[in-house]
Parts: C-alpha cells; sequence; structure tokens
C-alpha cells in the first residue's frame, strides 16, 4: 500500500469528520476576532520592533537599532541619574522599583487583613470595604490620590499638620524625589484588597478542627501560623506576589490621571506602558520604540504568567 | 456551650464555615434536646460578649476598614459639597453645605459630557460583554472536551497573550482600525475589547469546564443529541455560575477600562467617562467638586454591580488566578 493511501485510510478512520466540523463551528468566530485582534497585533509588535518607522508606516529593516536606542534613551533608563539615585531614573527602573516596593507591602498586608478578618463576624462587609477600591477604576484612583495628597485640600496633609508636622506639608505628587513612593502607597492601598480576597480564600480551606487542636496541645500563636497556616497559604503566595507584579507592570491609568502623559514632572514616576502611548500617539511619533518598550514589559509577565499556569 | 454558636454569616466562602484562629469553640454535633436554661441572663449575656482580645481585634478590624475607605469617603464628601468648603478640607463638618451643582456641572460639562459619555461607555460595554462571553464559551467549550490539531498552540498562544500588557497591541489595532474605517466608532472599540478579553475568558472557562463532569454530556450524546443541543442545553446551563462571574468581571474591566478609550476613542462625542475624568482637572486651580461628581458618576455603576454580585465576583477572582 503506497504512503498516501495509508494516509487517506488512517484519516478515514481515526477523523470523526462531524465532530471536526463542529469543533470549527464552535471555535472559529470567537478565534477569528482572537487573532485579528490580539495575536495578530501582537506579531505586529515584534516584527515591527526590528524596522524602521516613518509614523505610522513600515519602512526597512533596522534589526536591533530600535532596540538598542531605546535602552539608550533617557525617557526609559536613564543611566545618568541611576547611578546618582536620583529620579526620573526612566520608566523601567522606576517600573521595577514600583514592583520591588509594592509587592510586599500589598502582599503582607493583604495576609495581615485576612488573618485578621479571618473569624470576625461581619467579616464579609469588613473585607468589602477593604476591596471597594479595587473595583474603583484606576483612573479614578489616580485622581482620589492627587485629591489626598493635595497641600491644601488633602487629607494626608491634615494628618501631617494634625501630629503637629507642618514643615512636611507639600504637593507630594511634585516632589520629584518622593512622588513616586507617595504614587506607591496609593497603588498598595488599592490591590491589598485583592491580595487579601485571595488570602481569605485560602484561609477558608483550612479545617479549623486543625488549628483547635494545636491550640489544645499548647501550641503558641506564632507556632500554629508557621506549622498550619503558613504551608496551606503559601501557594497562594505565589499567585498573590506574581499578580501584583503584572498589575504593576501594567499600571496606566493611576499614573495618568495623578501626572499626566509625560508621568508627572519631568517624568519622574512614569512607567513602562505611559512611555509606549507617548512614544506611539504624541508628537514625534515613535512606533519602533512604543513596540520594543511594550515587549519588554511582556518579556517581564511571560515568565511569571508561565509559572501560574504550571502550577498544579 | 451553647449559647455561643459558630454561626456563620459569611457563606460566600466555601460550604463548609470558613474557621481558622481556633480560639473559639466548635460545634460539630447538633443537641438532641433543645438548650436548656441553665444560667441566668446576666451570665448568658455576659458570656456571649466578646473577650477583651477578641473585642480589640474588633476594634483593630474596623478601624482599619474604615481607614480603607477614607480615600473614597472624601472623594464622595467633595463631590457634594462647593469648592470653596473642599479647599478647606471635607473633613471639615461646619459649616457644611449639601449642593448637586458639581454633579450638574459633570453632566454638562463641556469638554465632554457625562451625559454623553456614561452613554457612549454602555453602548460599548454591554456589547462587548455579552459576545465575549457567548464566543469564549463557544471556544472554551471543544477546548476543554475535545482534541485537536494545533490544540497545545493555542494553549500557548492564550498564556502568551494573557501575559502581554495591552499597550503592545494598540498599534496593530490602531492601523487596522484606521485602514477598515472603524477608527473612533463604537464597533472598533467593541471589537478591541472582545478580541483582547477573549485570552483570559477562554482560559477561565476552560478551566471551569474541566472541572465539569462529562458523563452527562455522554448520556445526552448516547440519546442521540447533537453537539448543538449539547451545548445550548447542558453545558451552557451548568456553567452558569462561571458565566455571570465572567461577565461580572469582564463588565467591571470594559466600564473602567482607560487606556484603549485613550488610544481608540478620539472625537468629543464619543468619548467615554474614565476618558473624561481626566480632563475635568482642568489648567490651574483643580476643581475637585467637579472631578469629584464625575468621578462618583462613572464609578456608581461597576460598585453597584459589585455590591449586587459580589459573590460571582470573587469566586471569579480567586478562580482567574488559582487556576
Amino acid at each position: 500500500m503506497s504512503v498516501a493511501h495509508e494516509i487517506e485510510d488512517r484519516l478515514d478512520r481515526d477523523v470523526d469528520w462531524e465532530k471536526l466540523k463542529a469543533i470549527v463551528v464552535f471555535m472559529v468566530p470567537g478565534l477569528t476576532l482572537f487573532a485579528i485582534f490580539s495575536v495578530g497585533p501582537m506579531a505586529y509588535s515584534v516584527t515591527g520592533s526590528f524596522f524602521a518607522w516613518d509614523a505610522f508606516d513600515m519602512q526597512h529593516f533596522v534589526g536591533l537599532d530600535t532596540w538598542v536606542a531605546t535602552f539608550q534613551d533617557d525617557s526609559i533608563v536613564n543611566w545618568e541619574n541611576m547611578k546618582n539615585l536620583q529620579y526620573p531614573m526612566g520608566a523601567l527602573p522606576q517600573n521595577l522599583i514600583w514592583m520591588l516596593v509594592h509587592v510586599p507591602l500589598s502582599t503582607l498586608l493583604g495576609l495581615g487583613l485576612a488573618l485578621l478578618f479571618a473569624d470576625l463576624r461581619g467579616r464579609r462587609i469588613l473585607r468589602s470595604m477593604v476591596f471597594l477600591a479595587f473595583t474603583t477604576p484606576t483612573v479614578v484612583i489616580g485622581l482620589v490620590l492627587l485629591f489626598v495628597y493635595d497641600p491644601q485640600a488633602g487629607v494626608f496633609n491634615e494628618l501631617l499638620r494634625t501630629v503637629g508636622l507642618e514643615g512636611q506639608v507639600r504637593d507630594w505628587l511634585s516632589e520629584p524625589q518622593y512622588a513616586i513612593y507617595a504614587l506607591i502607597i496609593g497603588g498598595v492601598w488599592v490591590q491589598t484588597g485583592f491580595s487579601m480576597l485571595l488570602y481569605s480564600s485560602a484561609l477558608a480551606g483550612i479545617d479549623p478542627a486543625l488549628l483547635e487542636s494545636a491550640r489544645v496541645d499548647g501550641a503558641s500563636r506564632y507556632r500554629r501560623f508557621r506549622d498550619i497556616i503558613w504551608p496551606l497559604v503559601k501557594p497562594v503566595t505565589a499567585v498573590v506576589v506574581i499578580m501584583g507584579m503584572i498589575w504593576v507592570l501594567r499600571i496606566f491609568a493611576i499614573v495618568y490621571a495623578a501626572g499626566g502623559p509625560s508621568g508627572g514632572p519631568n517624568g519622574v514616576y512614569s512607567v513602562l506602558g505611559l512611555e509606549v502611548y507617548t512614544s506611539a500617539f504624541s508628537i514625534p511619533i515613535e512606533y519602533g520604540k512604543a513596540m520594543v518598550v511594550a515587549l519588554v514589559e511582556l518579556f517581564i509577565a511571560l515568565p511569571m504568567a508561565w509559572y501560574i499556569t504550571q502550577m498544579d | 456551650m451553647t449559647d455561643t454558636p459558630s454561626a456563620d454569616d459569611g457563606s460566600d466562602d466555601t460550604t463548609t464555615p470558613p474557621r481558622t484562629d481556633g480560639g473559639t469553640q466548635i460545634r460539630r454535633d447538633v443537641p438532641d434536646t433543645a438548650p436548656t436554661e441553665d444560667r441566668d441572663l446576666g451570665t448568658r449575656l455576659r458570656s456571649s460578649l466578646p473577650s477583651a482580645p477578641r473585642a480589640a481585634r474588633y476594634g483593630i478590624a474596623i478601624t482599619i476598614a474604615l481607614l480603607w475607605l477614607v480615600p473614597l469617603i472624601g472623594l464622595f464628601m467633595a463631590s457634594v459639597r462647593p469648592l470653596g468648603e473642599i479647599i478647606q478640607g471635607w473633613w471639615q463638618l461646619d459649616p457644611l453645605t449639601i449642593t448637586f451643582e458639581n454633579y450638574e456641572e459633570a453632566w454638562e460639562f463641556q469638554s465632554g459630557p457625562m451625559r454623553q459619555a456614561l452613554i457612549n461607555t454602555a453602548i460599548v460595554t454591554i456589547p462587548s460583554v455579552l459576545a465575549v462571553t457567548l464566543l469564549g464559551t463557544m471556544v472554551a467549550y471543544p477546548f476543554a472536551r475535545f482534541d485537536f490539531p494545533l490544540k497545545s498552540a493555542l494553549f500557548f498562544t492564550l498564556i502568551i497573550v494573557m501575559a502581554a500588557p495591552p499597550e503592545l497591541i494598540a498599534m496593530g489595532n490602531y492601523n487596522t482600525l484606521r485602514e477598515t474605517g472603524l477608527f473612533d466608532t463604537y464597533m472598533g472599540l467593541i471589537l478591541v475589547h472582545v478580541g483582547w478579553g477573549m485570552g483570559w475568558v477562554v482560559m477561565f472557562l476552560r478551566n471551569y469546564l474541566l472541572g465539569l463532569p462529562e458523563e452527562l454530556e455522554e448520556a445526552a450524546r448516547i440519546d442521540g443529541a447533537s453537539r448543538y443541543q449539547i451545548f445550548k442545553s447542558i453545558v451552557l446551563p451548568y456553567s452558569a455560575p462561571a458565566l455571570v462571574s465572567v461577565a461580572v468581571i469582564q463588565f467591571t474591566w470594559v466600564w473602567n477600562a482607560f487606556f484603549f478609550p485613550l488610544v481608540f476613542m478620539r472625537s468629543q462625542e464619543n468619548q467615554l467617562a474614565p476618558q473624561v475624568l481626566p480632563l475635568m482637572k482642568g489648567r490651574l486651580q483643580i476643581d475637585w467638586g467637579l472631578v469629584a461628581a464625575g468621578s462618583v458618576l462613572t464609578m456608581i455603576v461597576p460598585i453597584v454591580l459589585f455590591i449586587a454580585l459580589q459573590r460571582y465576583y470573587k469566586q471569579g477572582m480567586v478562580a482567574a488566578v488559582a487556576d
């Protein structure tokens, strides 16, 4: 029997044509949109990052030129200021600093609040109160932060006045060296609700009898946490940390609302997303640079997303 | 022990009461007889009050939760008071003038009236949520149940898209929409939202469907039901809770979305509500009342939805990342 015959034979035997038709009918409409509006543009960005651009039109192949130029661009990485630890350091280091400060804080606070609320009456209401900020549009969050740090009408400066630190009252979001931390605190305020929610649902899965018997056996609060609670919430911590990092990596509206498209005075709290937007859609239009920066974001996020899907 | 029931007020988490402290009693067996009045009222009242450390925990918990709300309370207070009083601090309650002028002003805001912006947001949000939920289920069903060529390629593509920032697809879509004449139209933005949402929706529903038993579908198959009938009368109804979760989360996401409208909607009459808010800041002195009123108008819809459907929202959030 010839090879062609054999293949034909196998196709007839193994392939359920009716089933294959059903699969196609089910999947084609959704996957078409997915291909045109998600996968296609991503491939376009990957390709485009190696080409020269005239506004929105692709020109000739330039290899890694755009990549190299992007990493020498002061708005992305400001090597000089980084050496002196001065802001603006560029969007990439600033985004990473944001991650480094934000993620541990929101994770620990989330775990703390989840433990605190775990067995209280009315915990649903308490949790919702903390979670509410997470359901608020991020652009509103940015404006709220602007309001909170306002020198006159802001509640944060009023707090400083109340505790006797009048000298410290200022517009925190215009202070080049502090502004990013002021915003990070706002980000933590929002994201703690999310990590608390994940931790709460993990804590709910712990058998209370286990904790009870440990208590009866005389295990201290700390021992009970370390030996019973922690091993069970550890996998959630990985998810909380990674989701926090991805959330920070994608941060855009908060910064835009608080500091405009430039990301604060001189871009002192600019982030990668903002650089993509300004490169691509404000004059001068630098499509190639925008694509490189967006791809840098993807490269940072990809291993983390991969790790999450590989967890059991 | 009988008068301190471990009643669970939050059945939103699991079927078993989520107790973790071990600091209080656990009632597992139902007694055969009703509790007898073996103690007088005073003793019972005293023992049903929380102990001192527990009361302290309540105090701390409530304080923190309220503290968390302070910025949002401030926003709300600013939205109903005149600018003169906001500048003095929204926490100053003397004098307290309640006014709806800020809302009227935001409603008719000249470079993007909320009246129009909110309608635009609804026009974009509702169809994109419905479409992504339906089309996403249709993709997820064969993805979870059958083998087909390129299945693992699809899986990896989904992961990459889920990891990608929305900025990565902005440039390609900008050019696509320009060329097809869909730029700055409702349809263009809806299509981008549907295509972009497909990634996580398919992954989420696939994981959900993998957890559903296949027996029912097989039985229906043996009874001669077609694959379309099975999808309509078994798969859809059984995945209803997951579909509600998807719809609620996607609704919040699309409604709150700022980046896509900013890029794909340019003309003033097409602007979406989140887009208008930064414009309200103005140039010099920020009119906090106006900004706050606009913000409250924008966030009221997702917050009401969250309060009404929080069970689905939270379940979805947990499932979406836990899988």
